[in-house]
């Protein structure tokens, strides 16, 4: 980012294709739309682009962009949630709805597993994109771009506690909404970190 | 079951508990507790689940339908930040210069439109030193065409100091048109919030407040 703020073009280009896939995956959690993830991450850039000069090198690039990315996501589901839409707590649609009762299975993977598997995925992205939006940024950055606490912080702007008061939040929604996908209480096992999607701060 | 205090100071430190952030001492006492309430056991179990999904579902693949605009992506980036930087200087556009230019008379109102709408995206905030002289200008609207096609799918109208309204896959949009003091006709983008609103049959018209 130095470079491009001395003038090297090329510069502003690496950072494109660095940079592309993560910021095009994060709108796309956030906003569950690829192609409006599309306009959102290019504006992200545009954005880089056009204010390079107010970037301080001291402050994490890879964080002002995710700001930029975020501060845009959520313009962009403010603007649709002026439109009618289902709210959270509306009822699921029929193909919304829980998983059947799954049967007892072997260890070995089928093709009805790997349904289940891209069903599940396909809910837990609808859900997540239904989340009220301070929840959803804060629980897309922790749990599904593996970021820390912290880093959502400094990306949000608020104190580490309310990031974690607004994960907890969103992660209690997914609860009650993901009930069925979920494993029964006694399997516990550790969660599944996310880490390591991000680019090399 | 009975929620007890150790309950609510265990939901106080979940999040911690579930990063493994938590300090040594609490995080036993956290496991003391949860090994001794199956209420908070079982909250523990499905948020772990709850993360564990998270993350399972954390890998979206772009859809191969938009895999042309991924590839054009950078291209795009550069060519949108360029001509906004260009406009931020103050600098006219190829197709500002042509419409600055005297239009004869007999140039058919919808010419005049199709032009002016082709300098959208750079005439956003006025159209220097060619104020409308008095009187509400009218309200016309045109195809895009021209420099358009440089922001096919989404044109930012308004400036970097006001709300980041988009136009999404615009066909036609309302554009004013008037004479200036020595009788040249003109299009100007009035400064003001764009703001899509989308009916039946007719998703890509928009339409703005003057």
């Amino acid at each position: 980012m130095r470079r491009f703020q001395e003038g090297d073009g090329d510069a502003f280009q690496e950072l494109v294709r660095r940079y592309r896939d993560p910021i095009v995956s994060f709108c796309l959690r956030m906003l569950n739309d690829p192609d409006m993830a599309l306009d959102v991450a290019q504006e992200a850039f545009v954005r880089v682009y056009t204010h390079a000069a107010s970037y301080e090198p001291l402050a994490s690039f890879t964080g002002w962009l995710y700001r930029i990315a975020y501060n845009l996501s959520i313009n962009e589901i403010r603007r649709r949630t002026r439109q009618p839409v289902v709210s959270y707590d509306a009822a699921p649609e029929r193909d919304e709805g829980p998983a059947p009762a799954r049967e007892p299975r072997d260890d070995s993977p089928s093709i009805e597993e790997g349904l289940l598997g891209a069903e599940r995925r396909d809910a837990v992205r609808r859900c997540v994109a239904a989340l009220p939006p301070r929840y959803r940024g804060a629980v897309v950055m922790k749990d599904m771009e593996g970021m820390t606490f912290e880093e959502v912080a400094r990306i949000l702007g608020c104190p580490e506690s309310t990031v974690k008061s607004r994960v907890m939040r969103g992660r209690e929604m997914l609860r009650a909404r993901l009930e069925s996908y979920l494993a029964p209480a006694g399997s516990r096992t550790v969660a599944a970190a996310p880490a390591g999607r991000l680019p090399a701060r | 079951m009975m929620t007890t205090i150790a309950c609510l100071l265990t939901r106080r430190r979940l999040a911690d508990y579930l990063s493994g952030q938590l300090a040594a001492g609490s995080r036993q006492r956290v496991t003391q507790h949860i090994a001794s309430c199956e209420r908070c056991a079982a909250r523990v179990d499905q948020l772990q689940s709850v993360i564990g999904i998270l993350g399972d579902a954390a890998c979206v693949a772009v859809p191969d339908r938009l895999q042309p605009r991924l590839a054009a992506f950078e291209q795009r980036v550069l060519a949108i930040g360029r001509e906004r930087g260009r406009l931020s200087r103050g600098e006219v556009s190829p197709a500002a210069s042509m419409w600055s230019r005297p239009v004869p008379a007999a140039a058919a109102l919808g010419a005049g439109l199709i032009l002016a709408a082709g300098i959208i995206g750079i005439s956003i905030s006025g159209w220097p030193g060619n104020d409308p002289g008095g009187g509400l200008p009218a309200s016309q609207t045109a195809s895009l065409s021209q420099e358009a096609i440089l922001f096919p799918e989404s044109i930012l109208l308004d400036d970097e100091s006001g709300p980041a309204d988009w136009i999404r896959s615009p066909e036609e949009i309302p554009v004013v048109v008037y004479e200036d003091l020595v009788g040249e006709r003109r299009a100007r983008i009035p400064a003001v919030t764009y703001v899509m609103e989308p009916a039946p049959g007719n998703e890509g018209i928009v339409r703005a407040s003057f």
